[in-house]
């Protein structure tokens, strides 16, 4: 009876980690980095209630300057142009020294869509 | 003693990972993630609820706190607030079941909405209404 010949088990890692590289590297530069920043503000510090989470529907940002950014978009917004759901849950980023009748313009807009869940950002810090 | 004799004879194979590549790979992304990555700083979130003037007319209960909020601070009946520590303590001293409604000056910055917003909360008002336009 001829003696069988065990072939022997080699894994060939190389190839494979050429691939995810190349992969990896693909979805990095496709990647849109933008969408996973913010606006920069000086938010008044807190005590908050909790984390801001990434559970919003929407997330506005009152920039220093006058101009509502919208969080994930990071694109200038006009507080009439904005449609929402009456359930969608909004967190309004403000800075401390924008105009406050900007903000009330939006508070105002988005009650008038029957939003209720409306929350503000405030910083980790301890405001005295 | 045949299966022996066999057994010597058999080649076996030896499994050779080899981790240079993989290593190499593991620091060129932990480089790159740690030359692109901007730290955010942590926020919190403060709670409110939105009620225009129309609709507060239709409401049972007025509440009879009322903070007003200016550019050079706040004011809570008589009581002017010029720094966060005081608002602190005048809300502190009031009830909180009735609630509070925050009325906003054209001049007041926004931040000084949001420290209402919050200092309210602090204070225990669940019941609190920003007044818009």
């Amino acid at each position: 009876m001829p003696r069988r010949r065990r072939s022997l088990a080699v894994v060939e890692l190389t190839p494979m980690i050429d691939v995810v590289f190349l992969l990896i590297v693909f979805f990095l530069v496709a990647a849109d980095a933008t969408r996973m920043s913010r606006p920069s503000v000086s938010l008044v510090d807190g005590p908050g209630e909790a984390p801001v989470g990434t559970h919003w529907d929407h997330v506005f940002t009152l920039q220093a300057n006058g101009q509502w950014r919208s969080g994930r978009e990071d694109e200038p917004v006009r507080p009439t142009q904005i449609k929402l759901k009456a359930t969608d849950r909004v967190l309004l980023r403000t800075d401390a020294a924008a105009p406050s009748g900007l903000l009330l313009e939006l508070a105002g807009h988005l009650r008038g869509q029957g939003i209720d869940h409306v929350e503000f950002a405030v910083g980790a810090g301890v405001d005295q | 003693m045949r299966f022996a004799a066999h057994r010597r004879r058999q080649y076996r194979a030896r499994a050779v990972v080899r981790l240079a590549g993989l290593i190499d790979l593991v620091f060129l992304l932990l480089t790159f993630f740690l030359a692109t990555t901007a730290l955010l700083d942590p926020e919190f979130r403060v709670g409110t609820m939105l009620q225009g003037r129309g609709s507060s007319q239709n409401a049972v209960h007025v509440p009879p706190v009322v903070v007003h909020v200016h550019a050079e601070g706040w004011s809570v009946g008589p009581r002017a607030c010029s720094t966060v520590s005081q608002l602190r303590h005048v809300l502190e001293g009031l009830p909180s079941e009735p609630g509070v409604d925050i009325a906003v000056s054209a001049d007041a910055p926004a931040g000084h909405v949001v420290v209402a917003v919050r200092e309210a909360r602090q204070a225990g008002m669940q019941a609190l209404r920003l007044q818009t336009p």
